[in-house]
């Protein structure tokens, strides 16, 4: 079975949160994906058994064509697996409708990606809210709590801001805003910081350290050491299996200023 | 609710982001709507010119005739019955005397010569008729008078001028008293008829009217009569109708068990020929509006298609923020279905420009004042229903196609 991850955090802060205490929100078990592509099946996934537990902070890893992003989009709910069972808060999520699998994905999780996926034609405050449209809340809740999101990350004055008027680091701040929006069990980063220039992708991984203290489950998708370097557990992928799983013995403590500084 | 509204509100956002494409777009749903709208304001205009005609002529009246109005039967039998004569009438108008409030007969010559000095009218209509002609239509002349029983009896040389006739030889009004040469031989003017327009059956604009003796004296006794016989009110219709019927097989001698050789016409038939004239205004308009819709929707359908190809990537960010089959279905079809309102509502305004105009020039140039002038509410409602369900024709395909995205296919879409 999954080792269960035993995380020392190697900081002297007493706020680290500590993982090991925490329910488990994601269990996989001997989950496999396979595609086929006429005649020829692709594994991306065999036999992948993990556990997460509330607020963690894990960072997946693996070079490209070693099954983490179909990890990813399993864990996101945006893909079911071919074979094994996946709970996500004791739930069979293997099993699911897509419109369970959609409302999974809208209350249980948020996602921060590569490159942002704001909506160019929204301004900040509505690609925070839009999370909560078709989590059916009303206008003015869902523009009070897009309000506060923005503010959680720092962009309290670049609300009405359309995408292209403002900087990558700001972008992904929107995002992060709004995969926050919804208070879902894990945040599901697919290489965060992989548009963004270095000063900048500092910014933001101050800002999901930040968020992990706060309490918040943080899952990192990377190929960059250095971005996984602030996990506090490591998840190496190879070849569709997991190669190993444990605490990431050289995290990288972070000062957690939750203010930005690139403008 | 909420999620429609936000549909709207995103559809209106899509749209304006492609004004120009949208506008194209939509022409094919103007045409349609258009179609739509101009064939019922067209159909209002002709319900009108029946409501007026019957208003005019009274709806107790029967027209007794060799043919048949509403084109029943084979015309070529009717047109080879025997005239009705001025004798006939005679001897029905006795028979009916009790039945029936007025019989009166005409007669009509088309294509006559009438001349006043140099001026010269080929077209206009030589009608002979009684003195009661006016009073059974309830009617009035505008100048003048209509002519007496006894100029009727003694075959007068006088007529009575349809306003036309009067404006064409007469332009400055100054008719009564002069005299016109009818096929060489002249008639005094004594009365000139009130403007009628010129889409009643009757044509009583470009008329002569004389007396009937005067008439058969002008074109000899082969042309045929027209017995008109008013009722005295819709409800002693039948039964004047069945005393016309006996009357008229006795006077044109037909034994039991032979067929009438002659029709006896009602208000009904109007009806019947403006419904024939309708079934083409239908036909001819559904099959334009057909088509055009059909185009219309095939450009909505095609322009969403390719909305759906180029905002992949966005279905995939709704799909992964929550966003479920039903709520991107919802989203495009709302979309799809505002375009076409838009169209409508393009289509709307056209039409009402058109009707307003129509209208105005119609009354202004030929004197037609049966046209409303505005699109009425019923036939609104009829375009919003039409441009919904070719919004949803046109819009569900696309929109299913974007519902059952992939998000983690759309995601990579860029």
């Amino acid at each position: 079975m999954t080792p269960t991850p035993t995380l020392e955090p190697n900081s002297p802060l007493h706020s680290e949160p500590t993982s090991t205490g925490g329910e488990a929100i994601i269990e996989i078990r001997h989950v496999a994906r396979r595609y086929d592509m006429g005649a020829e099946t692709i594994h991306a996934l065999r036999d992948v058994s993990l556990t997460i537990r509330r607020n963690e902070y894990v960072a997946i890893m693996g070079p490209s064509g070693s099954g983490k992003s179909t990890l990813m989009n399993i864990i996101g709910c945006l893909d079911t697996p071919s074979g094994g069972d996946y709970y996500f808060e004791g739930e069979l999520v293997s099993k699911m409708s897509d419109n369970e699998l959609a409302q999974i994905r809208n209350q249980q999780i948020g996602f921060v990606f590569q490159t942002f996926n704001l909506l160019a034609r929204n301004d900040a405050v509505k690609n925070v809210e839009l999370p909560l449209v078709y989590a059916g809340v009303s206008r003015q809740d869902r523009h009070q709590r897009a309000v506060e999101a923005l503010r959680q990350v720092g962009l309290e004055d670049r609300m009405t801001h359309k995408p292209n008027e403002l900087s990558g680091g700001q972008r992904q701040r929107v995002a992060i805003a709004r995969a926050l929006v919804t208070r879902p069990s894990i945040i599901l980063a697919d290489e965060p910081t992989g548009n963004l220039d270095t000063a900048t992708g500092v910014d933001i991984m101050r800002l999901f350290e930040d968020l992990w203290r706060k309490g918040n489950t943080i899952i990192l998708v990377t190929h960059e050491e250095d971005v996984a370097r602030n996990a506090a557990r490591i998840i190496r992928v190879r070849d569709g299996k997991i190669e190993s799983d444990g605490p990431n013995p050289n995290r990288i403590q972070m000062n957690t200023p939750t203010a930005p500084t690139t403008p | 609710m909420m999620q429609f509204l936000e549909s709207i509100r995103l559809a209106v956002a899509a749209l304006i982001a492609n004004k120009m494409r949208g506008a194209l777009t939509t022409l094919g749903v103007v045409i349609g709507i258009f179609f739509v709208l101009l064939m019922g304001w067209l159909l209002t205009g002709l319900d009108n010119v029946l409501d007026e005609t019957l208003a005019t002529f009274g709806d107790d009246i029967l027209y007794v005739d060799k043919f048949n109005w509403a084109g029943e039967g084979d015309w070529f039998e009717n047109r080879n019955r025997k005239n009705i004569t001025f004798d006939q009438f005679e001897r029905v108008r006795q028979r009916l005397a009790s039945a029936a409030e007025y019989v009166i007969p005409t007669a009509r010559a088309n294509g006559a010569s009438v001349r006043h000095g140099d001026e010269e009218l080929t077209s206009a209509v030589i009608f002979g008729t009684t003195s009661q002609y006016i009073a059974m239509y309830g009617g009035n002349v505008k100048e003048g008078r209509f002519f007496s029983e006894i100029e009727e009896q003694s075959g007068g040389f006088v007529a009575v001028i349809g306003a036309n006739v009067a404006n064409s030889l007469f332009p400055k009004g100054d008719a009564i008293g002069r005299v016109v040469k009818i096929q060489g031989i002249p008639f005094t003017i004594i009365g000139v008829m009130p403007k009628r327009g010129s889409l009643l059956a009757d044509m009583v604009d470009d008329q002569l009217l004389i007396p009937i003796r005067r008439f058969f004296g002008l074109y000899g006794n082969g042309i045929r009569v027209v017995i008109n016989v008013k009722a005295g009110g819709v409800e002693h219709l039948e039964d004047v109708r069945y005393a016309t019927l006996g009357a008229m097989r006795e006077v044109r001698s037909i034994a039991p068990g032979q067929r009438d050789d002659f029709s006896i016409n009602t208000q009904e038939q109007f009806r019947k020929q403006s419904d024939q004239l309708r079934a083409i205004v239908w036909g001819v308009g559904l099959v334009m509006t057909g088509l055009s819709l059909l185009v219309g929707s095939i450009g909505i359908m095609n322009i969403m298609f390719v909305s759906v190809v180029e905002r992949t990537k966005e279905i995939g960010i709704r799909k992964a923020i929550g966003a479920t089959r039903s709520s991107v279905l919802q989203q495009f079809l709302v979309e799809a279905i505002l375009l076409c309102l838009i169209g409508t509502a393009i289509g709307v305004l056209l039409t009402s420009g058109v009707a307003y105009a129509g209208a105005y020039f119609a009354e202004k140039y030929w004197e037609i004042d049966v046209l409303d002038s505005t699109i009425s509410i019923s036939q609104l409602v009829l375009a919003v229903v039409v441009s919904l369900a070719v919004g949803v024709l046109a819009g569900i395909i696309p929109a299913f196609r974007a519902s059952r995205l992939d998000p983690v296919e759309a995601l990579r879409a860029e």
